[in-house]
């Protein structure tokens, strides 16, 4: 146990109940509060299969999940070719999301930093346009890469992630205001926007059209081998990010504290890069940019374990940006019919409340 | 409560030894010197006051002695070892920093701030031994901090977050604390209790410190020696030192007065 029991504590329980209960026993509430995520997190999946444009009884899911042959050869295909890829994209896309932008705002010490804001997003987005572009694909093939080329896509994004964090970061350190760093990210997003019209401005019109729609953002329509992709960028990504969550504990203090702390502030900053580059740099490869879970998620998961510590920090975020996600894609399908609603509108109605709650709980940022 | 293990083989030589330091910035085009022929000691248990006016070279001279800036001529030896060439782990297990910046650590607890102090001593993994907890729940008996563990650091006032930022620093178990300025954006009476605080730990044999402060009133009564940075160069000797009390006049206005067995500061303006 890293925490020292026996140290008297008097006022601060009646004073700070909410704060206390988290830290009671070290590990206790918190597993507690963790299982719970994943059993939310459980039900999301089932209820991820069952629920569509045909509902499935959970009878025939198991029937077709745990038996190689027999049962309703269409109830078969609906799961295996639509309703697993989708609900493993989206796990794997909402816990990678999440965690990229939990990472961003160690980084920069900025709750409002995820991947949109910092046009992070933007840089996959021309990451992949470049490579589609560039190659004898047209367009038309975005979100149907097929083996290598779900490779080359993936890192291309990534290294469009990773060039913008490395531009904002920079300007970060120049500028040190966490509003200006906003409004710089911004920029660069909105840059890196223009030169993909450009792209798309001389591609061909079915190539543009796709585009667009891509650009929507959905956690649709994956193959199997763009899920195995996915998820093991996701699993590369968080196994980093947990790897590095003593470091980031240290980021938190600022960069003379965590220097002094003996830290390598150069490694941590280039590992965490890569590391939230490559979460969303496959997420915006697959789903297109999606917009508010990385914002948003860190914050429910900070108010679940109720601890800044990266060790926790990072699993509930994992935890709790997948439900999300889940969650999300189930909201999407509410209209009923074959009809699905725009993934960004559902997360953005999730995430831009959490935005107004931090700015309005926040004493006015950048004061310090 | 338990001392640090002793980090010095010979008592007599001293803690800090800096000899014939140039510090300044070196950009491709231009070297600026800020500071050059300073030679300076440290002996354990000592409390040095840094004084000078701003720019003069404070902050310059302390980066210099953490490590965190080369110097540019000169060495600095921290337990008879050049602190330029310590690995970053090592040093840090020897020197310990405090800042006048406010402490943000958005969401971490009283108690993961000063868990943080054990981060040069504890593996990769952050796991910590009993002796990490040992020294953890020392640096809270020592400075107080216990009724604040279980809050929110953004939660505290400016003067318990530099309390608990001292915490963190005990904790780390240094043989050298550095403060700049801690007490730079306190309210007068926190500024009593942090450099209160700071004598407390000196007295029970925890470390030697070197606080840079504009706060001479307060420090200097209770220091072993006062550094005056100005002009290029950092005079120093104890406090009754007439060459100490000359440059800390001509160059802060402040008159060293002997009363009831201390040094008190009074200033001309």
């Amino acid at each position: 146990m890293s925490q020292p029991q026996q140290t008297p504590r008097p006022r601060t329980r009646r004073a700070h109940p909410t704060t206390v209960a988290g830290s009671e026993q070290p590990g206790g509430p918190q597993v507690v509060r963790l299982a719970i995520a994943v059993v939310a997190l459980l039900c999301l999946m089932v209820a991820s299969v069952a629920l569509g444009s045909v509902w499935l009884s959970p009878a025939k899911v198991i029937e077709v999940l745990f038996r190689s042959t027999g049962g309703d050869p269409v109830a078969r295909t609906i799961v295996w070719s639509v309703r697993l890829p989708r609900t493993f994209t989206a796990l794997c896309a909402g816990s990678a999301l999440a965690t990229s932008g939990l990472l961003m705002q160690t980084l920069f010490r900025n709750p409002l930093a995820d991947s949109a804001v910092l046009g992070v997003s933007a840089g996959a987005s021309l990451g992949v346009a470049l490579v589609v572009l560039g190659s004898s694909n047209s367009l038309i093939s975005i979100g149907r890469f097929e083996g290598a080329g779900a490779f080359g896509v993936t890192a291309a994004a990534a290294a469009g992630s990773a060039a913008v964090l490395l531009i904002v970061l920079s300007i970060a350190h120049r500028v040190g205001s966490p509003v200006i760093v906003l409004v710089a990210g911004l920029m660069v997003a909105t840059m890196v926007g223009a030169f993909v019209s450009v792209l798309m401005y001389f591609s061909s019109l079915d190539a543009a059209r796709s585009f667009s729609v891509w650009s929507l953002g959905s956690f649709r329509g994956t193959s199997w081998r763009e899920v195995a992709v996915l998820a093991g960028a996701t699993i590369a990504g968080l196994g980093a990010a947990w790897f590095l969550s003593k470091s980031l504990d240290g980021l938190l203090l600022g960069d003379r504290y965590s220097a002094s702390l003996g830290m390598n502030l150069r490694a941590v900053r280039i590992l965490t890069i890569a590391s939230a580059a490559l979460l969303t740099g496959a997420t915006t490869a697959f789903c297109g940019p999606i917009g508010f879970l990385g914002l948003a998620v860190p914050h429910f998961a900070r108010a679940v374990v109720r601890t800044g510590r990266h060790r926790s920090l990072i699993v509930a975020t994992a935890l709790i940006g997948a439900a999300t996600a889940l969650a999300c894609e189930l909201v999407a399908q509410w209209p009923g019919d074959d009809r699905v609603l725009p993934i960004n509108a559902v997360t953005a109605l999730v995430g831009a409340p959490v935005v107004l709650w931090v700015l309005i709980r926040r004493r006015p940022m950048g004061s310090q | 409560m338990r001392t640090p293990p002793p980090k010095l083989s010979d008592p007599s030589a001293p803690l800090l030894g800096i000899t014939d330091l140039a510090a300044g910035y070196r950009t491709r085009k231009l070297t600026t010197v800020t500071l050059a022929g300073v030679t300076l000691q440290v002996g354990c248990g000592d409390l040095i006051a840094l004084v000078g006016p701003n720019g003069a070279g404070k902050s310059t001279l302390l980066r210099t002695i953490t490590g965190l800036q080369a110097p540019l001529e000169g060495r600095t030896e921290l337990v008879g070892r050049n602190v330029a060439s310590m690995n970053r782990r090592d040093r840090a297990r020897h020197i310990a920093l405090v800042l006048s910046e406010r402490i943000e650590a958005n969401g971490l607890m009283v108690r993961d701030v000063i868990d943080l102090g054990r981060h040069p001593y504890t593996p990769m993994s952050g796991t910590f031994a009993e002796t990490d907890d040992e020294a953890v729940l020392e640096a809270i008996e020592a400075t107080g901090v216990g009724p604040l563990l279980d809050r929110r650091v953004t939660e505290l006032s400016d003067g318990e977050r530099q309390r608990v930022s001292i915490a963190r620093a005990v904790a780390q178990q240094p043989a050298l604390l550095v403060l700049d300025e801690p007490t730079a954006y306190l309210d007068p009476r926190a500024r009593v209790s942090v450099i209160r605080l700071l004598r407390d730990l000196i007295q029970a044999g925890r470390f030697a410190a070197i606080v840079s402060t504009h706060d001479l009133e307060l420090v200097v009564p209770h220091c072993t020696a006062v550094w005056v940075a100005a002009a290029g160069t950092v005079v120093a000797g104890a406090p009754t030192d007439p060459i100490v009390r000359a440059a800390a006049m001509q160059h802060l206005g402040a008159r060293f007065v002997d009363r009831d067995a201390t040094t008190h500061v009074e200033y001309e303006v």
